[in-house]
C-alpha cells in the first residue's frame, strides 16, 4: 500500500468517526444528561426491582395484598401528610377515581387492541351504552323528561336509588356485549384501516343517535339526576354522595382488580393463545383450528362489556350525561393509554390511564393556557423514548423489536439510516 | 360410499370473476399419499385452502370421511382431523418453536408431553431449538416446524403447500424422506408440489393440474414415465 493511499484511508476513517459522533451526539448527550441526573433514582429502583425480582415469587399474593393496601390509601395521604399542591390533587378522591374509571376503560380496549389486535377507534361507544343504560333504568331520563316539560318539582319525583339497582351493572354490562357482537359480528372481517375506519363511524353514529332520538335519550339537552348509588343492609348503609366521593375511587378500584383478575386469567388461557396467533398470522391461526372470527368477536365483547360497567358507574358519579360527553376524543384518550402503557400489557394500561389523567389535570393544572401544548409534549416524548410503552408486555416487546422476520427495521438501524 | 377419505367432486373457486379453480375431482383414499402437481398458477393453493375451509368453493362438494365439510368452517374441519401445513410454512414468527407446536394442537384442546416429544423425535432439531423464535429459525427448519405443527393435530388427512419451496435439495430430500416415514406410520397425505419428479417418487398417485383444471390423473409411477409430464414438470425435452 502506497504512502498516499495510508493517507487517504486515514482521513476517511476519520471523517467516518467524525460523522457518527456527530449523528449520535445530539440525543446521546440529552440521554447521558438525563441519566446522570436520574442516577440516584434510577439506581435505587433498580435496587428495588432486585429486591422485589428476589422475594416476589415467594410472597406474590402477599405483595399484591400490599399493593392494593397501599394504592386504596392514596386518597387519604393528603391529611396524613403535607402534599405538595400537584400531588395533593393527583391524590385527591376525584383524581383518582378518574384515574380509575379510566383504568377500567383501558383494560377494557386493552383486549381488543393489544390481546387480539383490533384497532377500535370507536370504545366511547359502549361507554355510551352503559351510561345511557344508567339513565334510562334508573328512571333519570323519565324525571329530566317530566321536568323539561314544565313539571314542578314537587309534582315528580326525583329518582332515588333502590338496592335492585346494582342489577343495572349487569344489566349495561348485557347491552354492551349484545351492542358489540352486533357491531363485530359485520365488521371484524375487515382488517386493521378498515376496521378502524368502520368502528370510528360506529362510535359517531351512536353518539349522533343519542343526540337525536330524543324520546328515548333526552337528545341534546341531556339526563340529569341520575342517583347515586347506595348500599343497605339492615341498619348498615353506605351510600355514595357527590361527585368528588372518595368512595366512588373505591368502587372503582374494586372494579378494576376484579377486571385485573378475570383478563389475567383469560390471557393465559386457550382463549389467550388463540389472541396471540391471530396477531401474529391470522390465516395460519385458521389453518391450525383457530375459529378466528369468534375469538376477536369475545375481544370485543369482552372490550364492550368493561366499557359498559365503566359506564354506569360514570353516569351514577357524575349525575349527568348528555351526548357530547361520548365524543370521538375519548376512544382516542383511551387508545393512548394503552399505547402509551404498552399495548397488551395489563399494568401498562394502569399506568397509561394514571399518566394520562394525572398529568393534564392535576401535574399541570397551574400551566393554564400552556397545558394542552404540554400534555401533548410530555407524550411525544415518552413515545420516542418508550416506543414499547412505559411498562410493555413482555411479548409485545419482542414484537416491537422483531425477535424474528424482519417486519420492523431494527431500531439501530432506522435510526441510523 | 367408497373407502375415500376425501373426495372433492366438481369444485370450483372464484376470486371475484376470475375462475381459479374450474370444477376438478378427486379423491384421496384412506391411508394414501397423493400428489397434485402443477405450475405456478395452476390453483393448488386455492384448492388446499378450499379444503381447509378457509375459502368457500362457489360450486361442487367436498367430503371428508363421507360428510360434507365444505360448507364448514375452518376451525371445524381441523378439527375433524383435516390439517395443513400452509404454503410459505405460516410459521407463527414470535412464538417460540414449542408454543408453535402447542398451537398446533389447539383444536383437540391442550398439547400434552408426549404429543410434542413425539414430533421432536422426528426433528431432533426442534428439540434443539425448542425456546428459539420460531421466526429466526432457517428456512429448512421452518418448514420442519410448520409439518411438526400440522402433525400436533394429530391429522388423519395431512396436506402440505410445497414443502420443498426455497430448499436447498438436501434439505428437500431430507424432508421428503420425513413425509415418507410420517406416510408409512398410518398418515393419509395430499402432497402439493411444483417439484414433481420428487413428489411422484413417495406419492401413490398423482394429479396434474393446469389452470384451475385436471388434465391428467395416474399411478406415480406412470406419471413419472408420462412424457407429457416429462416435458412440462421434470424439465426434460
Ligand atoms: N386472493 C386472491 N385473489 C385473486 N386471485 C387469486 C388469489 N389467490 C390466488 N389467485 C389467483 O388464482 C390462481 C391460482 O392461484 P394459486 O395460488 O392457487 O396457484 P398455485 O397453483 O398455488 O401456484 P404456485 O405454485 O405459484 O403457488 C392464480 O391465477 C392467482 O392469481
Ligand atoms: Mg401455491
Amino acid at each position: 500500500m502506497s504512502e498516499r493511499q495510508r493517507e487517504l484511508q486515514r482521513s476517511y476513517r476519520e471523517r467516518l468517526q467524525r460523522m457518527r459522533a456527530q449523528r449520535s451526539s445530539a440525543r446521546g448527550k440529552l440521554r447521558e444528561v438525563i441519566a446522570k441526573d436520574a442516577e440516584p433514582i434510577t439506581s435505587r429502583w433498580r435496587a428495588l426491582r432486585a429486591w422485589l425480582d428476589e422475594h416476589s415469587k415467594v410472597s406474590y399474593p402477599g405483595l399484591s395484598i400490599l399493593l392494593i393496601a397501599v394504592i386504596a390509601f392514596l386518597p387519604l395521604l393528603g391529611e396524613v401528610v403535607d402534599l405538595p399542591s400537584e400531588l395533593d390533587q393527583a391524590t385527591s378522591g376525584s383524581v383518582l377515581a378518574r384515574v380509575m374509571l379510566f383504568s377500567l376503560f383501558a383494560l377494557g380496549l386493552n383486549v381488543v387492541v393489544g390481546f387480539a389486535g383490533l384497532l377500535d377507534l370507536g370504545y366511547v361507544a359502549f361507554w355510551l351504552m352503559g351510561s345511557y343504560t344508567a339513565a334510562i333504568l334508573t328512571g333519570a331520563q323519565d324525571y329530566s323528561e317530566k321536568i323539561q316539560q314544565g313539571a314542578s318539582f314537587t309534582e315528580v319525583q326525583e329518582p332515588v336509588w333502590q338496592m335492585w339497582m346494582w342489577l343495572i351493572l349487569a344489566i349495561a354490562l348485557g347491552v354492551a356485549i349484545v351492542t358489540g357482537i352486533a357491531l363485530g359480528s359485520p365488521t371484524l372481517r375487515l382488517r386493521g384501516d378498515y376496521l378502524a375506519i368502520v368502528t370510528l363511524g360506529f362510535g359517531e353514529i351512536l353518539r349522533i343517535t343519542a343526540n337525536n332520538l330524543t324520546s328515548v335519550t333526552g337528545g341534546p339537552r341531556g339526563v340529569r339526576s341520575i342517583p347515586h348509588p347506595e348500599i343497605r343492609v339492615g341498619d348498615a348503609e353506605l351510600v355514595w354522595g357527590t361527585l368528588l366521593d372518595t368512595k366512588y375511587y373505591w368502587l372503582l378500584l374494586a372494579l378494576v382488580i376484579l377486571w385485573i383478575i378475570a383478563i389475567r386469567k383469560l390471557d393465559d388461557s386457550r382463549i389467550g393463545r388463540a389472541w396471540v396467533a391471530i396477531r401474529e398470522d391470522e390465516v395460519a391461526a385458521a389453518a391450525m383450528g383457530v375459529p378466528v372470527v369468534r375469538m376477536k368477536l369475545a375481544a370485543f365483547a369482552i372490550g364492550a362489556c368493561t366499557a359498559g360497567v365503566g359506564g354506569v358507574i360514570y353516569a351514577e358519579q357524575v349525575n349527568f350525561i348528555n351526548p357530547p360527553t361520548f365524543s370521538l376524543i375519548q376512544s382516542i384518550l383511551i387508545l393512548s393509554m394503552v399505547v402509551l402503557g404498552g399495548m397488551g400489557s395489563i399494568a401498562g394500561s394502569i399506568v397509561g390511564a394514571a399518566a394520562l389523567v394525572i398529568i393534564p389535570d392535576a401535574l399541570l393544572r397551574e400551566q393554564d393556557e400552556y397545558r394542552f401544548f404540554l400534555f401533548g409534549f410530555v407524550l411525544v416524548v415518552i413515545m420516542i423514548f418508550r416506543p414499547q410503552g412505559l411498562v410493555p408486555s413482555k411479548r409485545r416487546k419482542a414484537e416491537l423489536v422483531g425477535g424474528g422476520q424482519a417486519e420492523i427495521l431494527d431500531p439501530a438501524h432506522a435510526r441510523s439510516s | 360410499m367408497t373407502d375415500d377419505l376425501l373426495e372433492l367432486q366438481d369444485v370450483v373457486v372464484r376470486y371475484g370473476g376470475i375462475e381459479a379453480v374450474r370444477g376438478i375431482s378427486f379423491n384421496v383414499a384412506d391411508g394414501e399419499l397423493v400428489t397434485l402437481i402443477g405450475g405456478n398458477g395452476a390453483g393448488k393453493t386455492t384448492t388446499l385452502t378450499t379444503i381447509s375451509g378457509i375459502k368457500r368453493p362457489s360450486g361442487g362438494t367436498i367430503s371428508f370421511a363421507g360428510e360434507r365439510i365444505d360448507n364448514l368452517p375452518a376451525h371445524e374441519v381441523v378439527e375433524l382431523g383435516v390439517c395443513q401445513a400452509p404454503e410459505g410454512r405460516r410459521i407463527f414468527p414470535r412464538m417460540s418453536v414449542r408454543e408453535n407446536l402447542v398451537m398446533g394442537a389447539f383444536a383437540r384442546g391442550s398439547a400434552k408431553q408426549a404429543d410434542v416429544d413425539r414430533v421432536f423425535d422426528l426433528f431432533p432439531v426442534l428439540k434443539e431449538r425448542q425456546k428459539q423464535a420460531g421466526g429466526t429459525l432457517s428456512g429448512g427448519e421452518q418448514q420442519m416446524l410448520a409439518i411438526g405443527r400440522a402433525l400436533m393435530s394429530e391429522p388423519k388427512l395431512l396436506m402440505l403447500d410445497e414443502p420443498s419451496m426455497g430448499l436447498a435439495p438436501k434439505f428437500v430430500e431430507k424432508i421428503f424422506e420425513l413425509l415418507g416415514d410420517i406416510h408409512s406410520q398410518g398418515t393419509t397425505i395430499l402432497l402439493v408440489e411444483q417439484n414433481a419428479h420428487l413428489a411422484l417418487q413417495i406419492a401413490d398417485r398423482g394429479y396434474v393440474l393446469e389452470s384451475g383444471e385436471i388434465v391428467l390423473e395416474d399411478d406415480a409411477k406412470k406419471l413419472l414415465g408420462n412424457d407429457q409430464v416429462r416435458k412440462a414438470y421434470l424439465g426434460e425435452s
